[in-house]
């Protein structure tokens, strides 16, 4: 049960960051106060300065995920974010998080599908010295005991994420099926028969092609001072040429037709992932859905946690958006109780959500949920690493730095008919892929009697 | 997920920070933020932090009601009490309550700590006076009713549970324990499942009464609030509450005695051990605690390869000094030594220059990354608040640190650390442990689940147990025979067949069917379960033991010496057997004294047989009947609770019975038939004549 409430944890992690709301008397991001600009080189930067704050977090995006990745060398974002923590300082392994946490700091990285992000909080007195250790993330030249390191290094993580995360390949096969064409298709972490094949010269390319400055962005949120912080900028970073690559994923065509399949794995019920795949240019709904989602499955009052008169026929529903440059999907995940009939659990699922089409939701079940949202996302922008964060997903997401707060305005804003039109926009079985994950032991056929 | 998050990560700063005055120093132009307070009349520190940048509030109630408060015997009612806090007050029952919080969109969450507990809102700025109202709900009228205490047990026994898995966690409470044992210091925050059973209504609420008043509590609001709003609404929410909790200071802890105390947490299978040496120090804000800190920083510095971490807790009346860090099962030993050689370096020489500059940097540098959320600017403050420590405790800390220089650190060292006086934890395996630490001092083994302080109930009692405890228990034995329908009765009994419902759950699902157990003497047992649609069966006949699962075609496979030690035990577990193994004169039975059993007070009686074999019964001090049962194994509490007794053949039986491990209960049994001496066959034990067939797999165990 923890495995899969992380594993849907997991799921809606970019959720989480590309759901931008604030409140109305409020700047959540103070985006007011922010300034952007780009360096000769192509460099982009967003400075938010806030003197109250009690740090300052410098953010690194690189365009490196799977969606600019190639069958033959999948990983290869994520090998690469491991290569350049651990080398991209002259100290050699872990020396960029040693010299963090010699200033009291902390450091974290991840790689999403459509980008890799290296982060660092520290004192305001640190700034210029954490600016000049990621410039040397774009002249990494890794060497091939690096390589064989972190290769190791991430067959353990892959290791232990299979072993945390039951329902991954539900996942990914939820997304194998949603995307047939474009690069989503394909798992963040690679392959293991791919990372094999990865060579130290397919790392150099890498480092010349995507850690190159006009494929970077960088974020600085906190207790600084921004005229400074710029010319730190261009001293750690002015000097470093652009020799990027321009590459477009496989477009994805426009669904047509519902899609399913089923995928046996270490699962003890049956669970279901469904996900509807957002029509081309429908961002502007994602506040929306971020709403429906938080009515379906926030707290103990949301629609699927109440089942009112009858035995629950699931051990736990969950809910989210996940936000992506190409493609979002909105997701319901649920994993039956043992007796119960999964073509009952999938049919009441589909019914609530889509169903949110038909029926106007109430003003009091709308006003909860808009507050747990408002909630949960201002809790979570307290720190400057998380405001960074919010502002940094939003430009690689959307392009638009801004967006963050838009969005935060239109959830403030949105009426019971402003959900009923997102939801006949996206919730359509034309646009819905269900997977089942059945127990691998378990006899043929799909649940329910359906393939 | 995310409010839960939130409190924890409140706790956690407030339990590991090291306090007002301990923490490191702001750099230069930052300024911590300095609360608005202001004393009610009633005695009630209240503190405001305005933050107007996002309109949100957070606010936390602490009371001075921790594990250290806990009567000898109680250890866990704290924990008990403020988790029961929200279930069920005199205006709303648990779901009301919890309907009121999740209606504002916020969250309201408890939990307890070693010297207090506290009780956390998150809401939107604009509800905090109804955020406020809810609070003060649970604080001021909690109802403590007996029907909701066993599902907050339930919590407290997942968690518990959950807690015994992750080494780190289990490495810090048993060094807490055996740094402070005897000491209110070394009890654990959570509690322990075996005294969380023996709790109930009454025993939380004198806990409540004498610890949850005003003149001792504190109440943090940050957020978008102006000061006179949040002291209006405080007055508004808490003001009648009243009634005072008494001054309360800890002994001074024990001196630590010469020697390494070693003690092994027995974890089979960990790969890597979790490893902490520690020895109590200086309280908060007493003298050499920041210079301490400041020591523990240079440690870290001097033995990179070791990946030691050091930490430096103070708490009111003493602290604790502890270094962490890993290392593989089979390099425990050589860690060990290694920790020992910098340790003695580090007495020696707590400061070089270079180390103790860096040292500096790295402590005032993180010091204002703890003061980034409301969670932890209230958790500085009150920790500091807490201590009664000096006025600028927190904002001068940064000046204190700047002037210690190593003549500080080395009397900091002489006074606390003692070398050859440490206590050590080490969480693995204890086989491949005990042979690699046994050189350094006795090594005591205890198992994960133990308690972190190993507490005595009634029921876990292992002293010999005196002359008139044998008589008593004798006697008492003698008349819960009686009451369940006399020795001859019982041991008449030649074969018996109980049929009846099952349902089983593990915390997050459950799972009903129906079962079926045949017994006959001499040791033949036959369990059988259908749940959806799907038979099996596990038989012992004599010194054999097979099982089936019904399946096309058949399969009938031979069950391993563990399997049939299990179904031996089955076959005694039965009220008839457990009575009439108490009956043996050669068996020990001892009372044991009193102790809470399913919501009621019971007698502890121990009945160790001849072969060893050890079982507590707990039997109803008026009508003598047998209420529960417990058979302890691997360190898990396994206990049974009977009820819905039934006249048959003139034997009093439970049709009724809960059978719970570690305090939460995993299976219910309600029996529909239970016939005896029906004439049961030798036949029907006997595992029919068809071997696996060749080349099938076997099934799995």
């Amino acid at each position: 049960m923890k495995r899969s409430h992380l594993a849907l944890l997991l799921l809606c992690g970019v959720m989480i960051w590309a759901a931008p709301t604030r409140a109305a008397d409020a700047p959540a991001v103070q985006t007011g106060a922010a300034r952007s600009f780009a360096l000769d080189n192509g460099l982009r930067v967003v400075l938010l300065p806030d003197p109250r704050s009690a740090a300052v977090d410098v953010s690194v995006w690189v365009e490196a995920g799977v969606r600019y990745e190639r069958p033959g060398s999948l990983g290869l974002s994520h090998l690469f974010e491991h290569l350049s923590s651990r080398g991209a300082a002259p100290g050699g392994t872990g020396e960029v998080r040693r010299r963090i946490e010699a200033e009291g700091g902390t450091s974290a990285a991840y790689t999403s599908a459509d980008f890799t992000c290296f982060t660092h909080t520290v004192p305001r007195s640190a700034l210029a010295a954490v600016l000049q250790l990621e410039a040397g993330r774009l002249t990494l030249r890794p060497t091939q005991a690096m390589l064989d390191q972190e290769r190791a290094a991430v067959r353990d993580e892959m290791r232990a994420r299979a072993r945390a995360n039951p329902l991954e390949p539900g996942i990914q096969r939820l997304y194998a099926t949603a995307f047939p064409a474009h690069p989503y298709r394909w798992p963040v972490l690679g392959s293991d028969e791919d990372l094999s094949r990865i060579t130290l010269a397919a790392c150099e390319d890498w480092t010349r092609s995507r850690y190159t400055p006009d494929h970077v962005l960088v974020t600085i949120v906190g207790d600084f001072d921004p005229d400074q912080a710029a010319q730190d900028l261009r001293r750690a970073f002015g000097g470093i040429k652009k020799r990027g690559e321009s590459r477009t994923p496989a477009a994805e065509p426009e669904p047509r037709g519902e899609r399913r399949a089923v995928e046996r794995g270490d699962v003890q019920v049956p669970v279901i992932i469904v996900g509807w795949r957002m029509p081309a240019g429908s961002a502007a709904d994602a506040p929306a859905l971020d709403l429906i989602s938080a009515l379906m499955s926030r707290g103990p009052t949301a629609r699927l946690n109440r089942w009112p008169g009858d035995e629950p026929l699931t051990r736990f529903s969950q809910t989210g958006r996940d936000g992506r440059h190409d493609g979002s999907i909105f997701w319901v995940a649920a994993a039956a109780r043992s007796a119960a009939d999964t073509a009952a659990v999938e049919a009441r699922l589909l019914g609530e959500i889509e169903g949110m089409a038909r029926e106007p939701v109430g003003g009091e079940e709308l006003d909860r949920a808009r507050r747990q949202l408002e909630l949960s996302i201002m809790f979570g922008r307290q720190t400057a690493r998380e405001r960074g964060l919010t502002l940094g997903t939003s430009q690689m997401l959307t392009g638009d730095w801004h967006d963050a707060d838009r969005q935060l305005e239109r959830l403030r804003s949105l009426t019971p008919a402003d959900l009923q039109q997102a939801a006949a926009r996206t919730f359509t079985a034309g646009r819905r892929t269900v997977v089942w994950m059945v127990p691998a032991v378990s006899g043929a056929g799909g649940p329910g009697g359906r393939p | 997920m995310r409010a839960r998050a939130r409190i924890l990560a409140l706790l956690a700063a407030a339990l590991s920070l090291p306090a007002p005055g301990v923490l490191a120093a702001p750099p230069a132009g930052y300024q911590p933020p300095a609360p608005v307070v202001r004393t009610l009349a009633n005695g009630l520190t209240v503190a405001v932090f305005p933050d107007d940048r996002m309109p949100i509030t957070q606010f936390q109630l602490l009371v001075p009601a921790g594990a250290a408060h806990e009567p000898p015997g109680h250890a866990g009612v704290a924990n008990l009490t403020v988790q029961s806090l929200t279930h069920g007050t005199a205006s709303r029952t648990a779901l009301d309550f919890a309907n009121a919080v999740d209606a504002l969109g916020g969250t309201l969450g408890t939990a307890a700590a070693l010297e207090f507990s506290t009780v956390s809102g998150s809401f939107l700025a604009a509800d905090l006076e109804a955020g406020l109202e809810l609070l003060a709900d649970a604080v001021v009228n909690p109802l403590f009713s007996e029907d909701e205490l066993p599902a907050v047990k339930g919590q407290i026994g997942a968690a518990l549970a959950r807690t015994r898995q992750m080494p780190a966690t289990l490495a810090d409470e048993h060094l807490w324990a055996v740094s402070f044992p005897g000491h209110p210091y070394g009890h654990s925050p959570q509690g322990a499942v075996r005294t969380l059973n023996a709790l109930g209504p009454g025993q939380v609420r004198a806990f409540y009464r004498e610890r949850y008043r005003p003149n001792r509590a504190i109440l943090a609001i940050a957020g978008d609030v102006t000061p006179e709003r949040a002291f209006r609404a405080a007055e508004d929410a808490l003001g009648s509450w009243g009634g005072r909790t008494p001054e309360w200071r800890a002994a001074p802890p024990p001196a630590p005695a010469k020697g390494w105390r070693v003690r092994i947490v027995d974890t089979p299978g960990l790969g890597r051990a979790e490893l902490r040496l520690g020895t109590p120090g200086p309280a908060r804000g007493a003298q050499g605690y920041e210079a301490l800190m400041l020591a523990g920083e240079v440690l870290e510095g001097l033995a990179p390869e070791t990946g030691l971490r050091s930490s430096v807790v103070g708490l009111r009346d003493g602290g604790l000094v502890s270094i962490a860090t890993g290392a593989p099962v089979d390099s425990v030993g050589a860690q060990v030594a290694r920790l020992r050689a910098v340790l003695t370096r580090w007495a020696v020489n707590p400061a070089p220059e270079g180390p103790l500059a860096a040292a500096r940097r790295r402590l005032v540098g993180g010091y204002t990354l703890r003061f980034e959320t409301f969670a932890g600017q209230i958790a500085q403050w009150m920790s500091s608040t807490l201590g009664e420590t000096q006025p600028d405790a927190v904002a001068g800390f940064p000046r204190r640190v700047a002037a210690l220089d190593a003549s500080d650190l080395r009397a900091a060292m002489s006074r606390w650390i003692a070398p050859d006086r440490m206590a050590l934890v080490v969480v693995g395996p204890a086989d491949r442990l005990r042979p690699q630490l046994e050189s350094l001092g006795p090594v005591e083994v205890v198992s994960a689940e133990a308690a972190a302080e190993v507490l005595e109930a009634p029921s876990t009692a292992t002293q010999p147990p005196t002359a008139e405890q044998l008589a008593r228990g004798r006697a008492l034995t003698q008349q819960a025979i009686a009451a369940h329908g006399g020795l001859d009765r019982l041991r008449r009994i030649q074969d018996s067949r109980l049929e009846g419902d099952l349902r089983m759950s593990d915390g997050t699902r459950e799972l009903s069917g129906q079962v079926i157990q045949l017994r006959k003497e001499p040791m033949r047992f036959a369990f059988t379960t259908t749940f959806e649609n799907v038979r099996s069966m596990q038989v012992l006949d004599g010194d054999h033991a097979w099982a089936t699962v019904e399946a096309t075609p058949a399969q009938y496979d031979d069950l391993d010496s563990l399997a049939r030690a299990g179904l031996r035990a089955g076959f005694r577990s039965d009220l008839q057997h457990l009575l009439v193994a108490a009956a043996d004169t050669t068996a020990r039975v001892a009372w044991r004294g009193q102790e809470r059993v399913a919501e009621q007070d019971a007698d502890v009686v121990e009945v160790v047989a001849r072969d060893g074999d050890r079982r507590i019964l707990f039997l109803d001090p008026a009508s003598h009947r047998v209420v529960a049962m417990e058979q302890n194994e691997a360190g898990h509490s396994a206990r049974r609770h009977y009820y819905d007794f039934r006249d048959v053949n003139g034997v009093l039986w439970p049709f009724g019975e809960d059978r719970l491990l570690d305090g939460q209960r995993m299976v219910a049994l309600t029996l529909r038939n239970v016939a005896f001496n029906i004439g049961l066959k030798d036949d029907q034990f006997r595992k029919p004549g068809q071997a696996p067939q060749e080349g099938r797999r076997p099934r799995p165990r």
